[in-house]
């Protein structure tokens, strides 16, 4: 039987999702549309709220996340120390820390694909995770 | 929170492993605690049903091409 499915969006594709126009949206909706054909779960890291929320567009970010009831997950401390431990064995500094929560995030979720518009940084900490991969917008 | 007694019959496999994995000895609170994660997954998947349909109706449909690739990718994560 296939396994529940989760979508970890970093902040690129939250922020694409929340305020993006039409043609940035779209690839979005292919993956929610693949999502919800399984037994799908979107969600996103607290850390990313961090990065993203600067006052500007908090309006549309939060109503966002309370319209289509992404999960936010918080930073506990199981998902930072792999963290730590994924930045370890991708020789990252703490500059990609908020990197390393959403693909921590992601691995306590697998099956699951995070979408981001930074794939590198995310492939190498996500090479050490099974069931983890990593999807561009 | 109103509370209301129910009889159930359920699998006593999936039992077990609801109280191990929840690691609560109370049964009522493991169901209860569950249903509510059920019902979250299943609000959420109608707003994002809606979302889609919105959408679409406004800038048009998603390419299938697109969310065919997007589930082999899915397949190849065993999910």
């Amino acid at each position: 039987m296939a396994q529940s499915r989760c979508l970890i969006l970093d902040c690129e594709a939250l922020s694409q999702l929340a305020t993006g126009n039409s043609r940035r949206q779209a690839p979005l909706l292919a993956e929610l549309k693949a999502l919800i054909r399984g037994d799908g779960e979107l969600a996103t890291s607290s850390a990313v709220l961090a990065e993203l929320l600067r006052g500007r567009h908090d309006a549309a970010i939060w109503s966002t996340i309370k319209r289509l009831h992404i999960t936010t997950v918080p930073v506990d401390d199981q998902i930072a120390t792999q963290a730590g431990h994924l930045l370890a064995k991708a020789q990252m500094n703490s500059e990609h820390a908020i990197d390393a929560f959403v693909v921590a995030t992601a691995a306590t979720r697998t099956p699951a694909l995070v979408l981001t518009g930074d794939e590198n940084d995310l492939r190498r900490l996500a090479a050490a995770c099974h069931g983890v991969a990593v999807g561009v917008i | 929170m109103a509370k209301t007694k129910v009889s159930l019959t359920l699998d006593a496999a999936a039992i077990e492993e609801l109280a191990r994995a929840t690691g609560t000895p109370s049964l009522s609170a493991a169901v209860t605690s569950a249903v509510a994660e059920k019902l979250e997954r299943l609000r959420q998947r109608l707003a994002i049903q809606e979302w889609i349909r919105e959408w679409e109706e406004e800038h048009g449909e998603i390419p299938d091409e697109a969310v065919v690739a997007a589930e082999e990718r899915w397949r190849s994560l065993g999910a």
